[in-house]
């Protein structure tokens, strides 16, 4: 299945695709109670993922990857669980363009780094 | 208030013909100065606190009614060992600037010499500690690096310094004082890249994500005045993060600022003049009263 996107494989790619998925949410302007909960709950969880690889960086090497790997579990979930929400609102918001993609990215990247 | 005194009077003394050495006139004002921006360092971190807890609190409001509340909801950014590393770097560094403003007062320091003790004795027990690990890592640098700054501050701390000393103290203060800042300011960051200020910017866009949530599930239930006072949080939250994210940079400009006048101090120790120190001086206590203002505004909230 190809993708469209290259799948982040260290670190530094994974922060990368986690902030652009961050300002990408940030950016967009819901107009209406669900929508604006599907973002809300969207950016908590991304900062969340965000959080963590922020934490790491301040934390030893060896025992932060696995706590990374534990604390992003949860999040990834939520953030999946939200794509097809997420696509659909995408039509009404032009800023949310291309999210599900965003997701999938960062989504396979957590996944192919942390293990989870 | 003091500090602002405290700036005034030494850069008066600094320029005012006295006893007392042109190098300790020196020391004496950089003293003032650096205290005043170590004392802005360790507000940095409590200001990303409270945006991180700010952001904590706006989602439970939001999702209190499906998810409840347990304790574990609610944490610290910064984990408390990293974070104790971090205080003690900032003591470390406080205590140097007040060693150099006793030592060039060349009045006794038997009680400054029992605070720089202690200080000194928490420095070199950090310098082999699990938190100083992770500080160093965050700031890119070798943990040797990170270990043997934070030794060699503490080590000076706890020797006995007299005035004739303050040449030697300069010389052999310059790497240790220019690493500590470095790790800060790296530690503070970048808006896009990581550290307090990308932190801080991501708390600010849930903060205001879930302003809006809140508005919209509340505005059938609320007066029109209400409504307008929700509404008018989201501008004051945008212009908040602008000025925060203003104040951590400026922290971080006058770290090195810091860094760079010690190190052009010890290049003073046999000049008369020195006017690139007094230049750098200048920077460093605009900085730290822009800082001091805004940090003030924002911890009073």
């Amino acid at each position: 299945m190809s993708t469209g996107f290259s799948i982040p494989t260290n670190i530094p790619q994974t922060r990368a695709a986690a902030q652009a998925l961050e300002d990408k949410l940030a950016k967009a302007n819901p107009t209406n109670l669900g929508d604006s909960q599907a973002v809300s709950t969207a950016l908590e969880v991304v900062r969340a993922i965000l959080t963590q690889l922020n934490q790491e960086d301040m934390l030893s090497r060896d025992g932060a990857i696995q706590a990374v790997a534990a604390e992003v579990k949860g999040p990834l979930q939520t953030l999946s669980g939200l794509k097809d929400q997420l696509s659909e609102i995408s039509v009404r918001l032009a800023t949310l363009a291309g999210i599900a993609n965003d997701v999938d990215q960062l989504v396979n990247g957590c996944t192919t780094i942390f293990g989870v | 208030m003091h500090v602002r005194c405290g700036a005034a009077l030494s850069l008066l003394l600094l320029v005012s013909g006295c006893s007392i050495s042109p190098l300790s006139q020196r020391a004496t004002a950089f003293s003032t100065a650096a205290m005043a921006v170590t004392l802005k360092a360790q507000n940095a971190y409590e200001l990303v606190e409270q945006s991180y807890t700010d952001a904590q609190m706006a989602s439970l409001v939001n999702n209190f009614d499906t998810k409840g509340f347990n304790t574990s909801q609610i944490q610290s950014f910064m984990p408390t060992a990293a974070m104790q590393a971090r205080t003690q770097m900032i003591a470390g560094l406080q205590q140097y600037a007040t060693l150099l403003a006793e030592v060039s007062g060349n009045q006794s320091v038997t009680a400054l010499d029992t605070q720089s003790e202690a200080v000194g004795k928490s420095l070199q027990g950090l310098s082999t500690s699990a938190g100083l690990s992770g500080v160093a890592k965050n700031a890119k640098s070798d943990i040797g690096l990170a270990s043997s700054a934070v030794d060699a501050l503490g080590r000076m701390l706890i020797e006995h310094k007299t005035a004739k000393e303050l040449p030697g103290i300069l010389t052999q203060m310059q790497k240790p004082v220019d690493d500590i800042c470095q790790l800060l300011e790296d530690d503070i960051g970048t808006r896009e890249g990581g550290g307090l200020r990308n932190q801080l910017e991501n708390d600010y866009d849930s903060l205001i994500a879930e302003q809006r949530t809140y508005i919209y599930a509340n505005e059938a239930k609320m007066t029109p005045d209400e409504k307008r006072t929700e509404i008018k949080l989201l501008p004051q939250l945008v212009t908040t993060e602008q000025q925060d994210d203003a104040t951590l940079a400026q922290t971080q400009a006058a770290l090195k600022a810091v860094a760079a006048t010690n190190d052009a101090l010890a290049t003073t120790k046999n000049s008369k003049q020195a006017p690139a120190f007094r230049a750098l001086l200048v920077e460093i206590v605009a900085e730290g009263q822009q800082i001091g203002s805004v940090y003030n505004a924002t911890m009073s909230k």
